[in-house]
C-alpha cells in the first residue's frame, strides 16, 4: 500500500491526512480527526447514518473514497453546529424528531444540504430527500414536523412546507 | 495499491494504456469501495476520474438529435436534467431510484454500466432506448462505439478493454414514445431491484396499435437485457388483456431469476408478469388493462 497524503478543508479549516489508498472518508473523520458525530450504520451506503457534505453535496462517507476529497470542502455535523445548535437541530429536539439519536447526525447533514439548495421544499421533497436515511425509531413524523417548524419560523417562507 | 487522481483525459488514458490491467477506474465509487472493503476485487491502483473534462462531464445534445451523456454524469444530475426528463423519461426515473440522494450524488452512469450488476437500474431504460457506449484509449483519435447490449456481457463483466475508459453513453434520437421504468423492492428507496423493467411503446392512431415496442429487464437474469421475443409478440398489436397475459407469461418463462436474500425466483417471475401489464397499460394510456392482474 502506498500511503496517500490528502489536503482538504474540514469544517472550514484547512487540514491534511495520510491514509491507505482504499480508506473511506468515514474512517478518516472518526479515527484520524476524532469527529465521532458521523456514525457507521451499515458500511455499505444503505442507511445514511454516515452522511456528510462534500462540496455541498450530501454523500455516504462510508463508501466515499478518502482520496477523492483532495481540495474539497467536507462538512460534518460538528461543523454545522460549531456555533451552537442550529434552528433545525433545536426543532428536531422540540418536535420529538430524535429518539435514540443514531441516525440524527446523518439526517441533520442531509437536511442541511437540502435546505441550502432548496430553501422552501415541499413535504414530498423533504421525505424524498430523507429516503436515504433510515430511522428505526421516530417514523419520520417528528423529523418532518421539525423541518416544517423551521420553515414556518423563517420570515421568508411562512407555512412553506406544503 | 496506490491512489491516483487523473488530471486530464490524456493523463487517464496514458495511465490506462500501461497500467489498465491492474487499475480500477474510480468514478463515484459507490460500488467499488464496497467491493474493495469486502475483498471482492483488488488492484494495484485506484484511478480517480473525477477531474476529467469533456466529453466525460457533460450532457451534450448532438446535431443529429442524439443525446450524448458523459460517463461521469451523476445519477442525480441525470434524474433532474430537463432534456432527459422530456425525451428519455424512463432513464430519469431509473436514476432517481438508485439508492438514496447520497448514492445518486456520487454514483455515475458510467459506473453503473461498467460495474455491470445484474440489477443495474440504468441498464433497462438504456437498453430500451438503444443506447451506445463510447470508449476512449490513448492513441485512438476517435472513440470506439458499440451497442450497450453488446457491452455488458455478464455479471460484473464488460467488453471494456483494460486500456479503455467509457467516456460517454449516446442515446439515439427516438420518435414519440411513452416510456416507463418500474422497480420492485422491499422499500421505496436505498434498495437494490428485486425486479426492474423498462418498457417503451410507440402507439399509432387511431386504434392504439403498438407500432414499436422495447422491453428490457434487470435483476431477473445474469445480465440486464432486451427481451426480443416479447417485443416481437407485441409489435403491431392492439393491446388487450389477453395479449398482456400472453406477453407476461412469455416474459416470465423466458427469464432465469435466482433465489437470493431479496426474493425467490418464483416471486420474481410472478411479479414480472404483473409488472409488464402495468408498464404496457401505462405506456398505452389504458390503465384499465392492468386491473385484471392485481390478484
Amino acid at each position: 500500500m502506498t500511503t496517500m497524503t490528502i489536503d482538504f478543508t474540514l469544517n472550514n479549516r484547512p487540514e491534511a491526512f495520510d491514509a491507505d489508498p482504499d480508506t473511506v472518508l468515514l474512517d478518516v473523520l472518526r479515527d484520524t480527526f476524532h469527529l465521532t458525530g458521523t456514525k457507521e450504520g451499515c458500511r455499505e451506503g444503505e442507511c445514511g447514518a454516515c452522511t456528510v457534505l462534500v462540496d455541498g453535496h450530501a454523500v455516504d462517507s462510508c463508501i466515499y473514497a478518502a482520496g477523492a476529497v483532495a481540495q474539497c470542502e467536507v462538512e460534518t455535523v460538528e461543523g454545522v453546529s460549531a456555533d451552537g445548535l442550529t434552528p433545525l437541530q433545536r426543532a428536531l429536539l422540540a418536535e420529538n424528531g430524535v429518539q435514540c439519536g443514531f441516525c440524527t447526525p446523518g439526517i441533520v447533514m442531509m437536511l442541511e444540504g437540502l435546505l441550502r439548495s432548496n430553501p422552501a421544499p415541499s413535504e414530498a421533497e423533504v421525505r424524498e430527500a430523507l429516503s436515504g436515511n433510515i430511522c428505526r425509531c421516530t417514523g419520520y413524523a417528528g423529523i418532518v414536523r421539525a423541518v416544517r417548524s423551521v420553515l414556518d419560523a423563517s420570515a421568508d417562507t411562512p407555512g412553506a412546507l406544503k | 495499491m496506490e491512489f491516483v487522481t487523473a488530471e486530464s483525459v490524456e493523463h487517464a488514458t496514458d495511465w490506462m494504456a500501461s497500467r489498465g490491467d491492474r487499475t480500477l477506474p474510480l468514478a463515484g465509487g459507490t460500488d467499488v469501495m464496497v467491493q474493495l472493503s469486502r475483498n471482492e476485487c483488488s488492484a494495484d491502483a485506484l484511478l480517480s476520474l473525477r477531474k476529467l473534462g469533456a466529453p466525460f462531464d457533460a450532457i451534450e445534445p448532438q446535431a443529429s438529435g442524439d443525446l450524448r451523456i458523459g460517463s461521469l454524469m451523476s445519477h442525480r444530475a441525470i434524474a433532474t436534467d430537463s432534456r432527459i426528463a422530456k425525451r428519455f423519461p424512463a432513464l430519469a426515473t431509473a436514476a432517481a431510484t438508485v439508492g438514496g440522494y447520497q448514492t445518486q450524488a456520487a454514483g455515475t452512469i458510467g459506473g453503473n454500466i461498467c460495474n455491470a450488476s445484474p440489477a443495474a437500474d440504468l441498464m433497462p431504460p438504456l437498453l430500451a432506448y438503444g443506447a451506445k457506449v463510447e470508449l476512449v484509449r490513448a492513441g485512438a483519435s476517435t472513440p470506439r462505439t458499440l451497442d450497450l447490449s453488446e457491452f455488458v456481457v455478464g455479471r460484473r463483466s464488460t467488453q471494456r478493454d483494460p486500456a479503455e475508459l467509457v467516456s460517454a453513453i449516446v442515446l439515439p434520437a427516438n420518435g414519440t414514445t411513452r416510456d416507463v421504468y418500474l422497480k420492485v423492492g422491499r422499500r421505496s428507496a436505498t434498495e437494490v431491484a428485486i425486479v426492474g423493467l423498462a418498457v417503451r411503446v410507440a402507439c399509432g392512431e387511431p386504434d392504439g396499435t403498438m407500432t414499436d415496442v422495447a422491453v428490457a429487464t434487470c435483476a431477473v437474469d445474469a445480465v440486464p437485457r432486451r427481451v426480443e421475443a416479447v417485443e416481437t409478440l407485441l409489435r403491431g398489436q392492439v393491446p388487450c388483456e389477453a395479449l398482456l397475459r400472453e406477453a407476461g407469461e412469455l416474459l416470465s418463462a423466458g427469464c432465469a431469476p435466482i433465489d437470493d436474500r431479496r426474493g425467490t425466483a418464483a416471486y420474481r417471475r410472478m411479479v414480472l408478469r404483473r409488472l409488464l401489464a402495468r408498464a404496457l397499460a401505462e405506456c398505452c394510456a389504458r390503465p384499465e388493462l392492468a386491473r385484471g392482474f392485481d390478484q
